[in-house]
Order: C-alpha cells, then structure tokens, then sequence
C-alpha cells in the first residue's frame, strides 16, 4: 500500500488566473504519465477546468475553482471542484453528442468519459475527479511504502 | 496560439498553431466570420502547427463549417496530427469536415 501525496494545489476563479498553470500541469502530467497519457489526462482536467469556469460558476463571477493533483502511487489523481450548482452532464459513453454532428457544443464531458481511466462527477458536477495510470517507469520510482 | 490568413480570390488558407484553449476561441471565431462575411467561403484550415484545442475550438470550427456550407462553400481541414488528430477521430468530427492529406 502506498501514501498519497499532495501534488500541488491551485485556487483561481478565472481563465486568466489558470491560464500560466497550464505549463506546468501538463509538464507534472506527462512526467508522470507518460507523454501520451499525460497528454490525454491534461485534455481532461481542461475540459473539467473549462466546465467548472463557464458552466458551474457561471452565474457565480466571484466563484473560485479548486484544483489538487495528488500522486496515489500507481496513478495520478486530479480533483476539480467548483462552487456553482455544477453542470448538465450525461456519462453515458455516448449520448449522441459524437453523432449529432453539428452540435457546435457539449462534448467536453464527452471528451473526458474518453481519454482518461477513471472520471467520477459528484454534486451534480460540482466535483470532478479524474484518475490516470502512471506508466510502469513512474509506477516504480513512487512506490512509497506506508 | 497564433493564426496566419493567405487569401486568394474566394478562398483563403488558415493556418493555426499551438494551443487553441477556450480563450482563443473567440478570435478564431471572429477572423473566420469576417472572411465569410467578405466572401471567402472556401477555406482550407492548417492545423499542422496546432497541438492541442479544446472542445470550444472544435465548436467554433464546425460553426464555421455550417456557415460555409450556408454561403455555399467549402471548409477543409488539413495537417491533423497528434492529439488534434486524436480528438477529431475520437468527436468522429473527421466525418463532418472534408479532412484532406497534409
């Protein structure tokens, strides 16, 4: 069994005010996930990030967005919790928004049901959570034993 | 992100590179109006700088799309790689576009 531990933590209530983190999340990511993966996890947290900004807080401008990254050891766990009321969400793997072609929005929790292992969504989407396997390099290098 | 425009008579060639975030949406969005609005309804979009767009840019993109089909046009998508490339097939959006060979 292994400790987790806290990763960074990121508070904003803008777009602007996340925007400089981006760099480096996706650097935290890929380090730990692997390009490829890391790649995949940073599409999801900004989705996530982009839902909790425009759809949860949006009638909230003052709201801040709470984001924690924390290393479970065998996988890298990434929380994005909003202040708002959430967002619709549908978490069937397709609820027709990759077939209605010219929907011209909705598919970002789309997007994240596809490209990371795990997404939970709790509070109506006012919690995010998603989860990613480190690939087998990083999985070795963190093992912390409790 | 950065967008560089190439006109030539009804059409024009887009290319865009780097990251499109939610941000960039708009500009993109209103570059791409104000070519249709002057006419050009045929553009060839570049994305073999693009790294990475958010579900805002794919949406911002098939507007455009349905706008040129509108003004009896034509929007093609070139250059898809990486994860751009993996986003479209994933949103099966490279179904909606005419998606050409870099």
């Amino acid at each position: 069994m292994c400790r987790e531990e806290n990763l960074i933590s990121i508070v904003f209530s803008t777009i602007e005010e996340f925007a400089p983190q981006r760099n480096g999340l996706l650097t935290l990511m890929c380090s730990m996930c692997g390009s490829q993966r890391g790649m995949r996890l940073f599409v999801a947290v900004n989705e996530a990030v982009n839902n909790a900004l425009f759809h949860a807080n949006r009638d909230l401008p003052e709201a801040c967005v709470e984001l924690v990254a924390v290393d479970e050891g065998a996988s890298l766990r990434i929380s994005v919790r909003s202040e708002g009321d959430g967002f619709e969400h549908d978490l069937r793997a397709d609820p027709g928004v990759f077939s209605d072609f010219l929907r011209e929005s909705g598919r970002g929790v789309q997007i994240i049901l596809h490209v990371v292992d795990e997404v939970s969504i709790e509070e109506s989407g006012s919690i995010v959570t998603l989860r990613m396997g480190k690939d087998d390099s990083q999985r070795r290098n963190s093992s912390i034993p409790s | 992100m950065k967008i560089d425009v190439s006109r030539s008579g009804n059409g024009a060639r887009i290319s865009i590179s780097g990251s499109m975030y939610v941000e960039d949406s708009a500009s993109v969005r209103e570059k791409l109006i104000a070519l249709l609005d002057e006419g050009v309804y045929n553009l060839t979009l570049d994305l073999s700088g693009l790294d990475y767009v958010d579900s805002s840019g794919l949406g911002v993109l098939i507007s455009i799309h349905k706008r040129c089909l509108q003004k009896g046009g034509k929007m093609t998508i070139t250059g898809l790689r990486g994860m751009v490339e993996e986003l479209f097939k994933l949103t099966r959006l490279d179904l909606v576009f005419n998606v050409a060979a870099h």
